[in-house]
């Protein structure tokens, strides 16, 4: 199934504008009467992103490329994947997840060099630990 | 106080930790540049929080060093398989590629390592004598002609983009909104956080930048197609045969490419890419042989390549001077150079011109770095270009991971990078730019903050901008970058359905 991937991001930014036009309303009022507050510019970013996306849907609809479903599928699949990484290694150690993450990352991305890919896993994480940790002096280990 | 400059700038620059840096950043950023796919850009958005624990200098010489060799190495790939390792290097293809089919693959790369060297210097040069003139002028503005500069940066970045122009603007807008996130900067008041902890201090930028274009990138590689990667003919590890009258005969197309490159690149959002194409054709309409341009002209590849290197440079005009980013990767530069505590604008160049005169010759010093890189040693750099993808892609979504991280220590800015690192991907599917939201999110905080600062120090409100006639004319400007593109639209739309009505007609 395609669809017009720029008229579903314009409907998620749309979303988002109308979330924030709600909340800017229960906003203080600025400090000063020369002061615009801190809900008029948002506000105005808001409406005005609003009105160009209704615009730009009105004129360019018919031209909008359509996309595959699929490729939205794919590209959130490998986020929420590397996001699951991300999460067990705050439960388990960023060191001893990721040759893991990497070993399974490298089968889906397409390498089917066992060996390669086992060098690898093993290699990036020795780097990075000996980069960060003792070069840079960025501890990443408590991820 | 110029000497002096010169002389702090040098004695920074002169450090052998920071000469190594600068090595290394050179090295980096060739790595980076060879691999299709990836660019200066995302190289620098990948190593900014690497930086984080150096001194400023060295900071800065590794990201010097990864930006200036980064935009030259995309013609290594450029020449050798065809495929643009950067959108820097696309006219390179033309001739370059033609070269190495024609068996001249040594010749193609000496032509363009001594070229982008040629052009790197040349625009070096044009910053010196572009930001600090420029500087002095900036000294002069208020916070109305910051709002107003901030505004402009912005709206010419989102009138250039590829595809509807409106899409920029819109993306451009949603950048602005996700820089009110956070504590306002006047009344303390927390906006838009929703009780998250973590939004409080605001949309951190590094994780941003880290997110749009690294993550982004690396989901494009993965998914879309980026050429097969296929080497044709391989170098010699030492593969410079540029003969002195091969020099002489491309010597007119390298001067060209330079001067055009130097002043394009000082134009905000014009960059590299529109430079190698704009320099490539300017050279050929000056030739002797333009029919040999596309076929495997020497001059066409040292055109391209010499253009799209002086733009490296002069691109940093704004910066220094304004403080105001006018490209992507100068917007990478200044989270960079925030995170350091330092502010490039105007006053730099009165508080910090050590600083100032040590980017300018760390520029020179990568420059140098990159010949002896592209002279001794472009064999090495030919075979990353074959590194296999998944590969490519595991690297780049693991140390966007761990950049993401490093900075504040959170978790958070990890999850933030992979949504908005999504969230760029499909941007980029829907042929809209990610470079718009990424400008905004590094000038939102100035355009708000500079917007209501003047308002409070004025009393006539919004019409204060008629008593500042430079605030007044740039806002004018940014307003001319908008409505001239809808214009035209309308009345290209307006064409298009008369001629659809007399074809029906008829």
């Amino acid at each position: 199934m395609k669809i017009p991937l720029a008229l579903l991001l314009y409907a998620g930014l749309a979303a988002v504008a109308v979330v924030l036009i709600v909340a800017a309303g229960s906003f203080p009022k600025a400090l000063s009467a020369r002061d615009i507050g801190p809900a008029t510019f948002p506000l105005s970013l808001a409406v005005l992103m609003l009105i160009l996306m209704a615009c730009d849907a009105a004129m360019s609809w018919r031209r909008i490329e359509r996309v595959h479903v699929r490729v939205i599928l794919q590209a959130g699949s490998v986020a929420l994947l590397v996001a699951l990484a991300v999460w067990c290694a705050t439960q388990f150690g960023f060191f001893y997840v990721l040759p893991v993450a990497l070993l399974i990352g490298l089968r889906l991305a397409g390498s089917r060099s066992l060996v390669a890919n086992g060098i690898f896993s093993i290699c990036l994480p020795l780097v990075l630990w000996v980069l960060f940790d003792y070069v840079l002096l960025i501890p990443i280990a408590t991820l | 106080m110029l000497i002096e400059g010169f002389i702090g700038g040098f004695d920074l620059l002169i450090q052998p930790a920071v000469l190594l840096a600068l090595f290394l950043g050179v090295a980096i950023g060739m790595a980076f540049g060879v691999t299709p796919g990836l660019d200066a850009t995302s190289g620098t958005a990948l190593l900014v929080s690497a930086t984080y624990a150096l001194s400023t200098e060295i900071a800065l010489a590794v990201l010097i060093g990864l930006y200036t060799a980064a935009t030259y190495a995309g013609s290594i790939t450029a020449i050798t398989i065809g495929v643009p390792g950067t959108p820097a290097s696309a006219a390179t293809v033309l001739d370059g590629y033609e070269l190495t089919k024609k068996g001249e693959l040594d010749g193609a790369l000496s032509i363009s390592i001594t070229t982008s060297v040629i052009g790197g210097l040349i625009g070096t040069v044009a910053l010196v004598f572009l930001a600090l003139p420029l500087a002095d002028v900036a000294l002069a503005f208020g916070a109305p002609e910051y709002f107003a500069l901030g505004v402009l940066g912005v709206a010419i970045i989102a009138s250039l983009v590829k595809g509807s122009f409106l899409s920029g603007f819109i993306v451009a807008l949603f950048g602005l909104i996700l820089t009110t996130i956070g504590i306002d900067p006047l009344t303390g008041f927390p906006r838009f956080t929703f009780n998250e902890i973590n939004l409080i201090e605001g949309i951190p930028y590094i994780p941003a930048l880290v997110g749009l274009f690294a993550v982004s990138e690396a989901l494009s590689l993965l998914f879309d197609d980026n050429g097969d990667g296929r080497v044709m003919s391989k170098p010699k590890l030492f593969a410079f045969t540029l003969s002195g009258k091969l020099f002489r005969h491309i010597f007119r197309a390298t001067m060209i490419g330079s001067v055009l490159g130097s002043f394009l690149g000082a134009l905000p959002a014009v960059g590299a890419a529109a430079a190698n194409w704009i320099g490539y054709n300017e050279a050929k309409r000056f030739s002797h042989n333009p029919g040999l341009f596309g076929k495997g002209s020497t001059e066409g590849l040292a055109a391209a390549e010499s253009s799209n290197n002086a733009t490296v440079s002069s691109a940093l005009v704004p910066l220094l001077a304004l403080g105001i980013p006018g490209s992507a990767t100068a917007a990478v530069l200044l989270g960079a150079m925030l995170l350091h505590g330092v502010t490039p604008g105007p006053s730099m160049f009165t508080q910090q011109l050590d600083l100032v005169y040590f980017i300018f010759l760390a520029l020179g010093g990568a420059n140098i770095f990159m010949a002896i890189f592209g002279i001794f040693g472009v064999g090495f750099w030919v075979k990353m270009v074959q590194m296999p993808k998944p590969f490519i892609v595991m690297t780049i979504l693991t140390l966007s991971v761990v950049g993401a991280f490093s900075v504040r220590s959170n978790v958070f800015d990890i999850y933030l990078a992979l949504g908005l690192g999504l969230f760029g991907y499909l941007l980029r599917r829907a042929g809209i730019s990610v470079v718009p939201v990424v400008l905004a999110i590094v000038l939102g905080g100035l355009i708000e903050e500079n917007l209501r600062r003047a308002l409070i120090a004025s009393n006539d409100g919004i019409a204060l901008f008629l008593d500042r006639p430079i605030a007044l004319g740039v806002l004018l400007f940014a307003a001319l970058t908008f409505v001239l593109p809808f214009i035209q639209n309308i009345w290209v739309m307006g064409r298009n359905r008369a001629g659809a009505k007399s074809g029906e007609q008829d």
